[in-house]
């Protein structure tokens, strides 16, 4: 009984860290630096819900969508007004890394500033016993939040695979050098991911928000289990995103089975050494075609 | 000879400038020699006015500031409190403490938190200051003939009462234990569980969360797997809330018992909802109503009339801070310095002074001995438990 109630915190858990690191891995694939900020993304779109709906009193669905579209928005915002300047100046890697870290501790404070330190509820669901499934107890709201990822997961692999916008990406993740002198635009496909893949960390807020409430460093510890997931899965590789974060939810779950629940941290960043020590690819990455 | 006064030039520059600093030091240096202005003794108050604590700065904030308000009305010397804000965090605790200590000369410093108690007590030592718990329950805060004190429980003497509590009022030996890793959280666990298996057998299982966690199904889906009939809980309000709401929806309907923490938030009832329904919670705190003896009615009025809030026990914190000051203002005017050998010989002879929040007097660990209570969560509100 117990090991069912395991797998399905571990699908729970799995499922938010996936909506993350699909967002993160997209614009990782396409980008190549790490946008920590994605983490905050999340914040800030989990706060503009709060705004929408618990304030301006919009009826839920609406908030939602408008978060959504705000979150996108930011997501263009940040790439047009931070990073796109970094680049054409020629920054590394490196550079761009503290400037998401930058971008990160800024946002985070400005939701302090506006918001405050306390936590924020939506209260829009009554929290009531969950649905049981032999022996393991699981709610509506988090059936619907691995619905979520399973259909956003299937989504993203469509788009990839069957769309113009997909293919292009993926060329530009191969080889971005490659794809420039084949024609493709480059910039504009690092601000599609930059939209898509902030986007999807918005509707992750709704998600979160509604299930673990809103509070100014939120985006910090989500970033860091979605960035893990994505690199035991392969961090320039969709699928290998969020089958990364599905076993590392199953894997902090079930390892705590058997350790103390101290060590429920220290399993997710034990798998991220092992990983970047021995497999820095992850399970489904690109071996080949990375740039340095 | 032009050349020369053209060299001399940005010498010249060179020479007013440093002429200039010293002057702006030397102005500084001889602001801060100064002695302060008239009578008054600032005393430090280090509290967690943001993060997630600052409810309970807040509230500590009140009651040292309704106290003072009482104390300086008509006297000779005034009391100046001085608030710094520590998020909570031990780290921050200490350099705002230094930074207090440079700036003033202070006799005593208020603390709120086991983490920063524990983490200023070897300097307040070092410097011969007075520090004050107001909402310090870790074991550890207890050393004895220093210059720590604390208007707050120990945290071993609550676990006794819960103990008492399990095994006499509830019953049973089927007992887990949740705690939080921190000062707080590790204390109160470790007292409870001493407490309870010299008295009875093991404790069926203890699970740990960090502080800040969000995610309490893997610990709570193990509890529930050791199907205890009460799970003692050590937690702050926001983790606390937010696991109560988790443990609901897993459908686990054992007893929870919750140590003081929790009460440390007005977020706690917005986070757990209705799922807070049945809790249990050991306070030290009196009941506040309006016909109250002396001084608790006079102490409700004031109160409720500055801050128009219904006091229940979750401002048992206000109730603390200020009787510590009270007490702390009354050891200042026997000695009538700053001269802290003698405010603590003051204090360790504070004997059965009636505060707000019950008798105090002082043991030679700077501990204060308290009678604890019962409440369960009825209809969001605290009603005593019989």
């Amino acid at each position: 009984m117990i090991a069912f109630q395991l797998l399905i915190n571990g699908l729970i858990a799995g499922s938010i860290y996936a909506l993350i690191a699909s967002g993160f891995s997209l614009i990782y694939a396409t980008n190549r630096f790490v946008h920590f900020a994605h983490g905050t993304t999340v914040t800030v779109s989990a706060y503009l819900l709060f705004a929408l709906f618990s304030r301006l009193s919009l009826p839920f669905f609406i908030a939602s969508i408008l978060t959504i579209v705000g979150s996108g928005f930011l997501g263009w915002l940040m790439y047009v007004a931070l990073y796109r300047p970094l680049k054409q100046r020629g920054s590394s890697n490196a550079i761009l890394l503290v400037a998401s870290i930058g971008l990160m501790i800024l946002l985070e404070n400005l939701m302090l500033l506006i918001f405050g330190a306390d936590v924020k509820t939506l209260n829009y669901l009554t929290v009531s016993k969950g649905l049981e499934i032999s022996g393991a107890v699981i709610t509506p709201l988090q059936i619907t939040i691995i619905a979520v990822a399973f259909v956003l997961l299937l989504v993203l692999w469509l788009l990839t695979r069957k769309t113009k916008l997909g293919i292009t990406m993926r060329a530009v993740a191969d080889n971005e050098e490659l794809a420039r002198i084949s024609g493709i635009n480059t910039d504009k496909v690092a601000i599609q991911s930059f939209i898509l893949g902030s986007a999807i960390a918005g509707l992750a807020a709704i998600l979160v928000a509604l299930e673990q409430n809103i509070e100014p460093v939120m985006g910090t510890s989500l970033i860091v289990k979605g960035f893990t997931g994505a690199v035991i899965g392969g961090v320039t590789s969709l699928p290998g995103a969020v089958m990364g974060s599905y076993i590392l939810g199953l894997a902090e779950n079930y390892g705590i089975w058997f350790l103390p629940s101290g060590y429920k941290d220290a399993i997710a960043f034990v798998l991220l050494f092992v990983f970047l020590l021995w497999r820095p690819t992850g399970l489904l990455g690109l071996s080949k075609g990375t740039r340095d | 000879m032009g050349n020369l006064s053209d060299m001399n030039k940005p010498i010249k520059t060179y020479v007013l400038g440093a002429l200039g600093l010293v002057v702006i030091v030397g102005f500084v240096w001889w602001s801060i020699s100064q002695p302060e202005r008239g009578e008054s003794i600032r005393i430090g108050a280090i509290l967690p006015l943001t993060g997630s604590g600052s409810d309970q700065g807040e509230w500590v904030k009140r009651g040292l500031e309704l106290a003072v308000k009482e104390i300086n009305v008509g006297r000779g010397h005034n009391i100046e409190l001085v608030f710094e804000d520590s998020a909570g965090d031990p780290k921050k605790a200490v350099t705002t403490y230094q930074n207090l200590k440079s700036r003033y000369q202070m006799p005593v410093v208020i603390t709120w938190g086991s983490g920063v108690g524990l983490a200023l007590t070897p300097l307040v030592n070092q410097d011969k200051i007075i520090q004050m718990g107001v909402a310090t329950a870790a074991s550890a805060y207890s050393t004895p003939d220093d210059f720590t004190f604390r208007n707050f429980p120990d945290s071993a003497h609550e676990a006794q009462y819960i103990v008492d509590v399990v095994l006499n009022k509830l019953k049973t030996d089927r007992v887990a234990i949740l705690k939080m890793n921190n000062d707080y959280g590790v204390s109160s666990a470790k007292g409870f569980r001493e407490q309870y298996e010299k008295q009875r057998g093991k404790v069926l299982t203890e699970e740990v969360f960090e502080p800040g966690t969000t995610d309490f199904r893997t610990q709570l889906s193990k509890i529930k797997g050791a199907s205890p009939s009460v799970v003692y809980l050590a937690t702050y309000p926001k983790e606390g809330g937010l696991l109560l709401r988790q443990a609901k929806e897993l459908g686990i309907t054992t007893q929870f018992i919750a140590s003081v923490a929790i009460l440390g938030g007005r977020e706690f009832f917005d986070l757990a909802g209705d799922s807070a329904e049945g809790l249990l919670i050991v306070t030290s705190a009196p009941v506040f109503s309006d016909d109250a003896a002396e001084p608790i009615r006079s102490f409700v009025k004031s109160y409720e009339e500055k801050y128009h809030e219904d006091l229940s026990a979750q401002h048992l914190y206000v109730a603390r801070a200020y009787d510590a000051m009270k007490v702390l203002s009354f050891a200042l005017d026997q000695c009538g310095t700053k001269d802290t050998d003698c405010i603590r010989r003051e204090l360790f002879d504070v004997k059965n002074y009636p505060g707000v929040s019950g008798r105090i007097s002082f043991d030679r660990n700077g501990d204060i001995d308290t009678t604890f209570n019962l409440q369960v969560v009825r209809n969001g509100l605290f009603l005593s438990y019989d």
